[in-house]
């Protein structure tokens, strides 16, 4: 699924994205059943929004037009509005509330081909005002390629309800998420009984067609000790020897057909965990990252709890691995609600080749702690205070040299009187970030961290096995908003079509450098940044474009400083001037 | 060793199992109990759902909660092992197996061979669950549920899977255009004819697909049945990655109707059903909402299911799934035919299934909204198994000597509703009419989550040289309360064992009823009889009729202990069985069956006859032969003639 396409399209900061990532996972598996909800009454000053969905110039009846919030909030947002187009292919949506939504269309069979680009598979991204009344919001769709074939095991037997997936060929083409836009369920691309499997509503391109397993697809279809390796149409396990795929928009390319060598055997990884004294632990958990072979490391991310636990000899033994070096590290025992431990894990590496792996062994080592006090500032409405310090948490990422270390450090509750004590961090530079109940806080920002009345701006540093003490967490409340227009004096958008805005606070001195959001423009040059308390802060306009690598994308195009007010609304302007292309 | 088992005997959850399966997985992501999961893959894909998000989550949240499997456990006795393998014999690899007991979970796959091997697992009864995508377990079709077998480590199980039914055809819209991605399901509405008549399988996992680019859908691995075939609406779940805009529409029959006028479609075993083409009618539902009532009755650690179960085809077409950990517990369903339906909520927390509640919901050409659905707490029955010790060594054969390695917690207790009752079937169209357990180290035990009704229990000793020698209850059942203390449990009393025996006459639970102080001693020493009904006299070479083996204490003493009264069924081929027998002196009376009402539902078979055909039976015994059966003997080959009375 692509959370991850989501989050990084619109909070483009890894360290922040891991701990969403990690929160909607969850938001979304507690959820998953819970997505229709009952719509919030329609404000008074609501918009229209029409427009006509195309294909060669008719229109197409029956397309689901659906208006999405674009925040989760913890959990899949229901539509705000939704239509189906008619005979014209016109649609007309009414009654939607003003706020920020990506429009989007349901039909299957098709891709979108808009001339806009900035229509990525989430949709048209749209902040809505009142009383909008926008026209002219068309889709143009063709008809999709269509790929099938059969799946065979080496016996020449269908393989029944195998996952048949893509990968296209072109570098740019794998950036472009469109091609993953086939709104087609996931188990459509599953083989049925007679292992055949009719992939459809593909893009044009060339693509790599794969059944099976390989250390960069993940494990999850390891079973009893084996699983089938990654194999391509071509009948190879090697990519550069597996036949692409020609897909052109409306044909049907058939016979795709793949028959797969024989199960390989998974691998094993055993070893121990001991804690500071070199004592058996018992019930840690043990998870691993991969790290591929292009030396790209999965990360915090990529990691995953095994579900294996240590017996009361500190032993454990990871099975269904396969090959490929890992970054392996043990979670110390937790009850639940999961609660702050002395330990954190300095993880160990090891690659699995054609054997088992043994001996490994897992230091628990005793951590940092910081204790201090977090202080809720201007925030005098007493309901308001009240509500700031239910279930507020204070969580800690240490930006470590091993990144790996500690993965799923635990918040520490803030006490009624604000006092806080974190466990079991590893040295580095200790960022901070509120957390309430299992969400992030609504309007609760941290706006200044003191060690001894010395500001921390870039982060705290902590040594190994430190106890630090008087750590002031200054936190602010505010809903201000800042509303933005972006102007194109040129008249053009840049060729990527994404734009996007940085939002840093000026006069704080957080633990991460002052970053607060990243907003996304939408099509009709608005942006808005919600959720803040009254300060400094500096807008920074840049283009966001797929496929535009960090030093030619991020070059600012305007940048502008905005003072926020205790609450209320900024309004902005700012230019789109295209960068100059970087020297070559 | 392990005894060696045929599967195909076996007995099925209670209706709507997977349905439940699948709401326990979830119910574990939230409740984060000790309780394992039960998979259901194949189900999850359908439903567009990552497990490993689920799972990846459930430990996150849970920490070691969940992971009861890999713990190691001293007490790990010995592995069950099998292979699976389809009608002609031939392996069935990767084929997802779960074995689970209230102890233990152990989820593999079968290998190439079809073979499959549990990690170690503690002393307890398990049951065995097995997946083939495209296959289905005759043993879902068996008619009685109390035909399941239980298995216990160091047992090896043979399982063969049949090739399930396919349902294939086209969706298209009045212009005769195709469908995209609109969902079909197909609907098991009753057993075909000449299937057993109360097929327990009936609501088994919806089966779900989506149609293609072309319109074409395809529904594989169903059970042999009569089936109605619908397309649209929001499906099952009740969630997809991407909105359809067929979600809030009613289904369209097979061929082009409503519920009422759909023509059914019989599915056989490996055939193929095709041209099961839908004209799709585009119709708009209903919304059925509301939310949980009585809000402080939801447990911070427990997730909540709730389903609308069409009354008509008794049959859920969709469940939503709340946390108690939000504070909305609402819920929306769309895309609902005017009908009648029963809603029906289920709270699960890490012990099981605790409360519940249901309301009939009547559609009828508008949104039904504001529901309020009120939980109550379901019925629970706790009580301790205790083992006799075994007796001097010299009175015993030494067969008895070398088999009495056995522990109480492999003894199995299941209870089962005795049938639905009026209004009262109504009330609980879900669950709750079937639980089974396995007592701990210590022998304590509890069915929960049990639905108002009359209950049967039966109780399968840990092992065949094990009988039940008294079962007791306390006086006093206490009332339903969230925290009740647990009664003692009462000596066995003289009124207990001759007027009433949980076992014989049942448990009569009220809603929300904790019933505990059940108290079962297990003897050892059990003996067994297996024997064949031969044709004599007036009846020599005719069929023989329907009928039943009694067995009836022969000593004195004996006479008022209704444990030692048996009945066994006779077999088509005129074999019988007993097993668990206390040794002793028995008569033996057949009797034939009285004929049922046809259409009846079929009582349970239970082993201990009740008080009046005690009595009857007593009256018989003077004109009877007699048996001596040894401790942990084994009689085999006893005949007994049946020469009918004119």
């Amino acid at each position: 699924m692509d959370t991850k396409a989501i989050l990084s399209a619109t909070r483009p900061r890894p360290r922040t994205v891991v701990r969403a990532l990690l929160l909607i996972a969850c938001a979304l598996a507690s959820h998953l059943h819970t997505s229709a909800q009952t719509p919030a009454p329609v404000p008074k000053d609501t918009s229209t929004l029409a427009g006509r969905v195309t294909s060669e110039g008719q229109g197409v009846a029956g397309v689901l037009v659906t208006l999405i919030p674009a925040e989760w909030n913890g959990r899949p947002p229901t539509p705000a509005a939704k239509a189906t187009t008619d005979a014209d292919g016109q649609y007309r949506l009414t009654n939607a509330p003003p706020g920020h939504y990506y429009l989007t269309t349901s039909a299957p069979a098709y891709v979108l081909t808009n001339g806009n680009a900035a229509i990525l598979w989430r949709g048209r991204q749209l902040n809505i005002l009142a009383g909008d009344q926008l026209a002219g919001l068309d889709f143009t769709l063709t008809r999709g390629g269509v790929i099938t074939g059969r799946v065979l095991n080496a016996d020449g037997k269908p393989l029944i309800e195998a996952l048949v997936r893509l990968r296209p060929v072109d570098e740019t083409d794998r950036r472009n998420p469109q091609v993953f836009s086939t709104p087609v369920a996931p188990y459509t691309f599953q083989t049925d009984d007679r292992g055949s499997y009719r992939l459809y509503g593909l893009n044009t391109g060339r693509y790599l067609v794969y059944v099976g397993d390989a250390q960069d697809t993940g494990n999850g279809r390891v079973r009893n000790g084996s699983y089938y390796p990654r194999t391509f149409y071509g009948d190879t396990t090697e990519e550069t020897k597996a036949k692409p795929v020609e897909v052109t928009a409306g044909a049907e390319t058939s016979g795709v057909d793949i028959t797969l060598g024989n199960r390989a055997r998974s691998y094993e990884a055993a070893g121990r965990v001991v804690d500071d004294r070199g004592q058996p632990v018992a019930g840690a958990m043990l998870g691993y990252s991969p790290i591929y072979t292009s030396g790209r490391f999965a990360g915090r991310t990529g990691a995953s709890i095994t579900g294996e636990q240590t017996n009361a000899r500190g032993e454990f033994h990871i099975k269904g691995l396969l090959p490929g070096r890992y970054s392996l590290f043990a979670a110390p025992p937790q009850a639940f609600p999961p609660a702050q431990s002395p330990f954190y894990s300095a993880p160990v590496s090891f690659e699995i080749t054609e054997q088992d792996v043994s001996g490994l062994k897992l230091n628990l080592v005793r951590g940092a702690t910081i204790s201090g006090v977090v202080v809720l500032e201007g925030i005098t409405n007493p309901t308001v205070r009240a509500n700031s310090l239910k279930e507020l948490q204070l969580g800690a990422i240490a930006h470590s040299p091993d990144s790996m270390a500690a993965p799923f450090n635990t918040p520490a509750p803030v006490n009624a009187d604000g006092s806080f004590l974190l466990t079991g961090l590893p040295p580095g530079l200790i960022e901070f970030y509120p957390m309430q109940g299992f969400s992030q806080p609504q309007g609760l920002t941290i706006v200044r961290v003191q060690h001894d009345g010395a500001e921390q701006p870039q982060g705290l540093e902590v040594a190994a096995g430190a106890q630090v003490t008087g750590v002031r967490v200054v936190m602010a409340y505010g809903v201000s908003v800042i509303r933005g227009q972006v102007q194109f004096p040129t008249g053009a958008w840049p060729a990527g079509g994404r734009i996007a805005v940085n939002v840093q606070r000026l006069d704080a001195a957080t633990t991460n450098g002052g970053y607060v959001a990243s907003v996304v423009v939408d099509e009709l040059g608005r942006f808005v940044v919600e959720n803040l308390s009254a300060g400094q802060y500096e807008l920074t306009l840049f283009d966001a474009s797929p496929g535009r690598t960090p030093g030619q994308g991020r070059q600012p195009a305007d940048r502008k400083p905005v003072s926020v007010p205790d609450s209320g609304e900024v309004q902005v302007t700012l230019i789109f001037n295209q960068p100059a292309p970087p020297p070559q | 060793m392990g005894k060696t088992m045929n599967h195909e005997g076996r007995g099925i959850n209670e209706s709507s199992g997977s349905i439940r399966a699948g709401i326990m997985l979830r119910a574990q992501a939230y409740a984060c109990g000790r309780k394992p999961f039960t998979p259901r893959p194949a189900t999850m894909l359908r439903a567009g759902l990552s497990c490993s998000v689920l799972i990846t989550c459930a430990l996150l949240l849970c920490g070691t909660g969940t992971s009861a499997s890999a713990q190691t456990d001293d007490a790990a006795q010995g592995t069950i092992t099998g292979r699976v393998i389809d009608e002609a014999g031939q392996p069935i690899a990767d084929a997802r197996i779960s074995v689970y007991s209230p102890r233990r979970q152990s989820n593999i796959t079968s290998d190439t061979d079809g073979q499959f091997t549990t990690d170690k697992l503690p002393r307890s009864t398990y049951n065995v669950n097995v997946f083939a995508p495209s296959y289905f377990d005759p043993a879902n079709l068996a008619a009685d549920p109390a035909e399941r077998t239980y298995y216990q480590p160091g047992d090896t199980v043979t399982i063969r899977l049949h090739k399930g039914g396919i349902i294939t055809g086209r969706v298209t819209n009045a212009a005769g255009e195709p469908l995209v991605a609109v969902r079909v399901a197909a609907i098991r509405v009753r057993p075909l004819a000449g299937q057993a008549a109360r097929t327990a399988a009936q609501n088994l996992r919806p089966f779900e697909r989506v149609t293609d680019d072309r319109g074409i859908y395809r529904i594989y691995g169903l059970l042999p049945g009569v089936y109605l075939v619908s397309a649209g609406g929001q499906g099952a779940a009740g969630f997809s990655l991407r909105p359809s805009p067929y979600d809030d529409d009613a289904p369209t029959f097979y061929p082009a109707t409503t519920r009422d006028g759909a023509t059914e479609v019989s599915v056989q075993a490996g055939q193929e059903a095709t041209d099961i083409d839908i004209h799709y009618r585009g119709e708009p539902g209903h919304a059925v909402s509301g939310a949980i009532g009585n809000t402080g009755a939801v447990a911070a650690n427990s997730s909540i299911s709730v389903s609308l179960v069409s009354v008509g085809l008794n049959y859920p077409i969709g469940s939503r799934f709340l946390s108690g950990r939000d504070n909305d517990q609402s819920f929306v369903f769309t895309g609902i035919a005017d009908g009648d339906y029963d809603l029906v909520a289920e709270q699960f927390s890490r012990e099981g299934r605790s409360t519940a509640g249901s309301q009939r919901v009547r559609v009828r050409g508008q949104d039904v909204t504001g529901l309020k659905l009120t939980l109550a707490p379901l019925a629970a029955v706790a009580g301790r198994v205790l083992l006799d010790a075994a007796p001097p060594t010299a009175a015993w054969p030494e067969q008895c000597q070398r088999k009495l390695n056995s522990s109480v917690s492999e003894t199995t207790i299941i209870a089962r509703r005795e049938r639905d009752q009026g209004a009262d079937a109504a009330l609980n169209p879900g669950g709750g009419k079937l639980a089974d357990t396995a007592p701990d180290d210590k022998g304590e035990f509890a069915l929960r989550g049990l639905a108002p009704g009359r209950f049967r229990l039966d109780v399968r000793p840990p092992g065949p040289d094990w009988y039940i020698r008294t079962a007791t209850l306390a006086p006093a059942p206490a009332p339903a309360a969230p925290n009740n203390k647990r009664a003692p449990p009462s000596a066995p009393t003289a009124a207990a064992a001759n007027n009433s025996n949980p076992l014989v006459d049942g448990l009569t639970l009220a809603a929300g009823t904790q019933v505990s102080g059940l108290t079962l001693t297990l003897a050892p020493g059990a003996a067994a009889l297996q024997g064949r009904v031969a044709p004599a006299g007036a009846g020599a070479g005719a069929a023989l009729p329907d009928l039943q083996v009694y067995l009836v204490p022969a000593e004195r003493e004996r006479a008022d202990d209704a444990l030692r009264y048996v009945v066994a069924h006779v077999r088509a081929d005129g074999t019988f069985a007993f097993s668990h027998l206390a040794p002793g002196r028995y008569h033996l009376i057949m009797r034939p069956i009285i004929a049922r009402e046809s259409g009846a539902d079929e009582p349970l078979t239970m082993p201990f006859p009740d008080a009046q055909t005690r009595a009857q039976l007593r009256r018989d015994i003077e004109t009877t032969e007699t048996i001596a059966l040894q401790p942990c003997q084994r009689l085999n080959d006893h005949v007994l003639r049946y020469a009918p009375k004119n």
